[in-house]
């Protein structure tokens, strides 16, 4: 009885690692690396931008968070803030400049990005707008 | 059911050298088939591990003492519940648990990367995989746990009477629950090296894991020392012993882990430290593994017996060697470009947290390996004992409850000095006032009086982080119970955090108390008489004799009295087992325990005669039920964190600690 057992178990075991061998799969990427719209050549140096133009939104939204409990303050707030959108600028522009998408202005981008999260009262929203303003001018 | 788990190890073997192999292969050729094979390899390993693990407990439980792993371990007068605990009482059995929990943790994660496989996922498996292997090769070529015996005993040796305890039959799977699963973030991190996928997909994937881990770790700890200290007799429940530094000092490092992982998620930072520091503590994992396991800490010359220890040592080379070797390989490709913005922030804090706890982990580390450096150089063992440990660790361990302290009122990136007194005044004045009324009323113990303030100042930042936060909440219309809630709800790793540390000071508490204020009393007295410690009366009545199946057990009763009132009986034993037991130990001694949160009363019977004179030790530990609570709110604490969130969109993401919201509520 227990040498059928081990029979069983071992012929269960190789069917079921050698089954992949023996369906048919489907056409989809087998990493998900692959399954990102870059071209070869920048795939690797957008999803960084990405990565970096998240973790600067990160934070961002950090600073605010920490202002909010009073462990900044207001000037601390300001100019880290000031500098980390401005850091989040160039890494947009380098993305669009890689990407191609120019449709929008860098400042817009930011702006639509931030407002997007749906996470800013109305008080933040215009200190963002006033920010963006500020580069606008700058750049000009 | 032996020859059903010697094949499934075998298989297991075969099967885990093939799945390691067709990672790799697969990886390097974007073979999907063999990819795919691989990972349903994993779950087969389980399964295999599965059937060997029941045919063990199968045998424990049937008593087939045809198996040696049997005979050594159970025996006919066994309760059942210990017959089936028996399963890790042994080496082979505790390596055939060892490998069976890190099959679940492997099929586990295969299964969960197989469902958005990255380039590093074949090279994460096979790192699982190689593991797997080398234990593999102990249970399956070295050390069995279905040897069978020339002949079939009678009767078995039994379990060590000390095992038979209910946090001993526990103690042993939270320990290696914990142990286990650091597996886990050391194979995301070589899998990360070994692709060259080095942003923070690895720590992202494995930060559950380490959470995990390093929550069983303590579970594991704390069950251990208060099992040393219902079992052992001495009054106490850590005295350093290697046996228990080898599950502290993986701990050590994983809790400095858990800390620089945030600094790498916020900043982007300390990449190169945080796969060596994870690489650390695996090795230190399988170092545990090593010295529980090989026999080397009781002799130099039980280990050239000991026949998993050479194999251990070999293991353990390989991991560091290869391990450093690709650190190096990839060492520019780790660096970074963010900045510190400030030496006054909570990167600041943290760093100096790692470094003490790497300190700790260090010294721990150099006195449980000096006995046996000595022994091997000089031929002659010299032991380190509690002196060293304390003398070196109680002052790193207040300065980390300082830094517990500080870590919360200060600001990631920057925190300004005006920001600082402000945040900093309450605590402080609190931690002072605590200090200066501990003196008023009589404490002299300078390192007690620090502790104790120290806690205070900790546990204070930590409850108005809470009521600030709440109070944030609140100030928009929530009502106050709703809005403690949602804070802790919406930034649970946060919260979670400070749950922890509430836990941890309570620890501290209780250590120091029970630490320093220990009162000790030997008496010996006739039956009718009586001896007093601290407000305690203790009337000795009588000594019983009794025997039964398993021992031949002498129980004294006694009365216990506080204030003239009386309290309640205690019992403590000395018992004499029947059977010989896989130490060799045929005597037990049962404490008396009376505990409260106030203090435990403690006594042992240590020797009496034929005329009933008894001798008793008694020990007043002040405050030892706060370490059991203590750990029951960092259990707490470490569930909050580690509960899931709902899945948010990408480019939600960033956004769950800010502070707007679609009403215009505040969200923190």
């Amino acid at each position: 009885m227990e040498y059928i057992l081990i029979t069983l178990i071992v012929l269960g075991i190789t069917i079921f690692i050698c089954y992949p061998f023996f369906t048919k799969t489907g056409s989809e990427n087998l990493f998900e690396e692959d399954k990102k719209n870059y071209t070869e050549i920048r795939k690797s140096d957008l999803q960084l931008l990405e990565e970096n133009k998240l973790e600067l939104y990160s934070a961002i939204k950090e600073i605010e968070f920490d202002h909010g409990l009073g462990k900044l303050t207001d000037e601390d707030y300001k100019e880290l803030r000031e500098s980390y959108i401005y850091e989040a600028a160039k890494v947009v522009r380098k993305i669009e400049e890689l990407s191609h998408k120019n449709h929008l202005s860098i400042e817009d981008k930011i702006e639509q990005e931030i407002r997007n999260s749906k996470n800013i009262s109305s008080q933040i929203k215009d200190g963002i707008e006033e920010e963006v303003k500020k580069y606008r001018t700058k750049k000009d | 059911m032996s020859e059903t788990g010697t094949i499934s190890i075998l298989l297991a073997f075969a099967i885990t050298v093939y799945g390691a192999v067709a990672s790799i292969v697969g990886a390097k050729t974007k073979n999907r088939d063999l990819i795919r094979s691989s990972e349903n390899t994993a779950i087969a390993i389980c399964v295999l591990l599965l059937i060997a693990t029941v045919s063990l407990i199968h045998g424990l439980v049937n008593l087939d003492f045809s198996l040696k792993y049997v005979a050594l371990n159970a025996s006919t007068d066994l309760p059942m519940i210990y017959r089936v605990t028996a399963l890790w009482a042994g080496q082979a059995g505790s390596l055939l648990l060892w490998c069976f929990i890190l099959s679940i943790y492997v099929a586990i994660v295969v299964y969960q990367n197989s469902k958005a496989r990255k380039l590093m996922t074949p090279y994460v498996n096979a790192t699982l995989f190689s593991v797997l292997i080398f234990f593999l090769i102990l249970i399956a070529f070295v050390e069995s746990p279905f040897e069978k015996l020339a002949f079939s005993a009678e009767e078995g040796r039994g379990l060590n009477p000390i095992l038979q305890n209910a946090y001993m039959a526990i103690h042993p799977v939270t320990l290696y629950i914990g142990y286990v699963g650091v597996t886990i973030p050391f194979a995301f991190a070589m899998g990360a090296l070994l692709s060259g996928r080095l942003n923070d997909d690895w720590l992202k994937l494995s930060r559950k894991w380490i959470l995990f881990s390093w929550t069983f770790l303590t579970i594991g700890l704390l069950l251990g020392a208060r099992w040393a200290y219902l079992e052992l007799g001495w009054g106490g429940y850590w005295a350093w012993d290697p046996v228990e530094n080898a599950a502290f000092l993986p701990w050590l490092t994983c809790t400095a882990f858990l800390h620089s992982i945030m600094i790498q998620e916020k900043k982007g930072m300390l990449k190169r430290w945080n796969i060596v520091l994870v690489t650390i503590t695996f090795f230190l994992s399988i170092f545990g593994t090593f010295i529980t396991r090989s026999g080397i800490i009781s002799s130099v010359h039980s280990f050239a017996q000991s026949n998993i220890g050479p194999f251990f040592l070999a293991f353990i080379a390989i991991i560091l060697l290869f391990s450093f070797a690709m650190i190096f390989y990839r060492f520019d490709d780790l660096k970074t470009e963010a900045r510190f913005d400030s030496i006054i922030s909570r990167e600041s804090a943290f760093i100096f947290n790692n470094l003490l706890f790497l300190g700790a982990a260090f010294t721990v580390f150099l006195g449980t390996i000096f006995p046996i450096l000595t022994e091997a150089v000089q031929g002659q063992k010299v032991l380190v004992g509690p002196p060293y440990f304390n003398r070196v660790n109680v002052p790193i361990g207040l300065v980390l409850i300082f830094l517990m302290g500080v870590g919360p009122l200060i600001s990631w990136r920057k925190a300004s000095k005006k920001n600082l007194v402000n945040n900093f005044m309450y605590p402080v004045i609190l931690g002072l006032l605590t200090s200066v009324v501990l003196v008023v009323l009589g404490m002299r113990e300078i390192t007690a009086i620090i502790s104790y303030s120290l806690c205070a100042f900790a546990l204070t930042t930590v409850f108005s982080e809470f009521i600030k936060g709440t109070n944030v909440r609140a100030s928009r219309g929530e009502n106050y119970f709703k809005a403690f809630l949602k804070l802790v709800s919406r930034n649970k790793r946060r919260y979670g955090g400070y749950v922890v540390h509430i836990g941890v000071a309570i620890i501290v508490i209780g250590i120091t108390s029970s630490s320093v204020f220990v009162d000790t009393k030997e008496a010996t007295v006739n039956p009718g008489e009586s001896f007093k410690i601290g407000t305690y009366t203790v009337a000795y009545e009588t000594l019983h004799q009794y025997s039964n199946d398993a021992k031949n057990g002498t129980r004294a009763d006694l009365v216990l009295y506080k204030n003239s009132d009386r309290v309640g009986y205690l019992n403590p034993e000395k018992n004499i087992y029947k059977y010989e037991g896989n130490r060799e130990i045929n005597q037990e001694t049962e404490v008396a325990l009376r505990s409260t949160f106030k203090d435990d009363l403690y006594i042992i019977l240590s020797n009496f005669n034929e005329e009933g004179t008894a001798t008793f030790r008694a020990f007043l530990n002040p405050m030892v039920s706060w370490i059991w609570a203590g750990g029951i709110v960092v259990l707490l604490g470490a569930i909050i964190t580690m509960w899931p969130t709902p899945q948010l969109r990408p480019q939600q993401s960033f956004a769950k600690y800010g502070l707007g919201s679609k009403d215009g509520a505040v969200k923190v």
